[in-house]
């Protein structure tokens, strides 16, 4: 229904007028010539109007001498009488059509041209060398054809590997690839020393001379693999990046004591607990005693931070809790005491290890002392690690 | 005979006997198809000429909305639609 008022609008409607006797005569004979008409009604003085294409009034003058009516037109409505209207307007039409030639004008001509993709080569040199084969703000669109851009400027930058000219509207837009040279980075000369001490297990030496071989103990700072060596005794020395694979017997050891008989701290069971705010750096107590009532005591501490509704307060509640607790001599066997500070060795060995290397073997040695109550552990941790590091020629 | 073979052969009647269909929405819009043209038009009366008779609706404000060859469109306030053939 809209679009096809939208339809006769664009196309043009009138609104018309008959008056005579035989209305429906004329109305038949409209129907047998395909004269489209509609919306016939009655108006309040009698009259009877209706609507037609403006074509089919030009059809009906025939027809309405035959039946007797006459057809006069009340209103024109379309976009044809519009026009019409319009075009009566000189300086309007002729300003419309200079408009739409100058957007055609404008719109041909190159107004922007654009590099994207260059890193190394600079902008200004793609573009002059655009500008040199005719790409350049200010020419006709038509007079370029972008093919033969790409390929002359590719053949005009020996950098560029890739040019690709796209136009955009008014906008050129130069697409570049750049060449990747490959250059080669200059290894300097230089040994691969030992970082740690140990006992050769493997060294494979793929630039540069073995210097020990496996079984060997070596020292930190020790050459590995030589990067200066001559093929004989009076040859000239040549120099090269020393490199290769260098794997070693590493060993950390820790040391650990514990005794047969010692002292120790033993909970009694009798414990008071204390309550305490704390607000920043003071503290304030609101619930038991603020200072611990036994003379010897260990000390468990909660912090209970309080919330009230899901929002953190600043100031929180502590749990002191004291344990009463006395000493007493506590007597274990030697082995006990051996087992003991054979772990703490081993922990402390542990920690030495670097990262992600793990220990190939583990040996303790103990040694009970003059004291005949206290037992020391060694414990050594060996593994096999790669211990070459590279060490450059300093030249003299 | 016509009649009984479209009633047997349950064939529409309206294409095979060459009769009118009038559709009516409400007492707002009636559409007729297959008219022989139209008889006489007033605002309050509207005749139209069918195969076997003629259509005769009575009403007020009544618009001949539409006319095409094969189809009347009447809008208004239709008070009767009667048959008399």
């Amino acid at each position: 229904m809209l679009f096809e008022r939208i339809f006769l609008l664009l196309v043009g409607y009138l609104s018309i007028r008959f008056q005579g006797r035989r209305v429906e005569r004329f109305i038949n004979l409209c129907l047998q010539e395909e004269i489209p008409v509609w919306d016939i009604y009655t108006t309040r003085n009698g009259m009877v109007v209706g609507k037609t294409s403006i074509t089919g009034f030009k059809q009906m003058r025939l027809v309405a001498r035959r039946s007797g009516v006459r057809v006069r037109i009340i209103r024109r409505r379309g976009l044809p009488f519009l026009l019409a209207r319009l075009w009566k307007r000189t300086a309007f039409v002729c300003g419309a059509f200079l408009f739409i030639l100058s957007l055609y004008v404008l719109g041909s001509i190159v107004w922007f041209v654009e590099v994207k993709g260059n890193e190394e080569v600079p902008t200004a040199t793609v573009l002059q060398a655009a500008a040199e084969l005719g790409l350049r703000p200010g020419v006709y669109r038509k007079h370029l054809v972008p093919s033969h851009l790409s390929r002359s400027l590719a053949i005009k930058l020996p950098e560029l590997s890739w040019v690709g000219v796209e136009m955009k509207g008014s906008c050129a837009v130069i697409e570049v690839v750049e060449k990747q040279l490959v250059t080669r980075k200059e290894k300097p000369f230089g040994h691969v020393v030992a970082a740690k001490s140990g006992v050769i297990t493997k060294i494979v030496a793929t630039h540069g001379k073995a210097m020990v071989k496996a079984g060997d103990t070596v020292e930190q700072g020790q050459i590995l693999i030589s990067g200066a060596f001559s093929a004989d005794e009076d040859a000239e020395v040549r120099y090269v990046h020393a490199e290769g694979i260098t794997e070693a017997n590493i060993w950390y050891d820790g040391i650990a004591t514990s005794s047969k008989q010692r002292v120790a701290q033993v909970r009694t069971g009798r414990q008071v607990i204390s309550e305490v705010l704390v607000l920043g750096d003071k503290e304030l107590v609101f619930a038991g005693p603020a200072a611990p009532p036994f003379m010897l005591y260990e000390e468990d501490c909660q912090d209970l931070p309080l919330f009230w509704r899901d929002i953190g307060l600043a100031v929180e509640h502590r749990r002191r809790i004291y344990f009463e607790v006395v000493e007493e001599m506590q007597s274990v066997s030697l082995e006990e005491a051996a087992a003991e500070a054979a772990r703490a060795a081993e922990e402390l060995a542990l920690a030495k290890l670097p990262e992600a290397v793990e220990p190939t073997a583990t040996h303790f040695r103990e040694e009970l002392l003059p004291d005949q109550n206290t037992v020391r552990v060694q414990a050594i941790i060996e593994t096999v690690e790669s211990i070459g590091e590279f060490v450059a020629l300093v030249a003299e | 005979m016509r009649r009984l073979m479209t009633d047997v052969l349950e064939l529409p009647k309206d294409l095979v006997l060459d009769l009118p269909r009038v559709t009516l929405i409400g007492n707002v819009q009636i559409t007729l198809e297959n008219h022989r043209g139209v008889i006489l038009y007033t605002d309050s009366n509207v005749r139209v000429a069918v195969a076997r008779g003629e259509i005769v609706i009575a009403g007020e404000k009544l618009v001949l909305r539409s006319i095409l060859h094969d189809e009347i469109i009447v809008d208004g306030t239709i008070n009767s639609v009667s048959y008399i053939g």
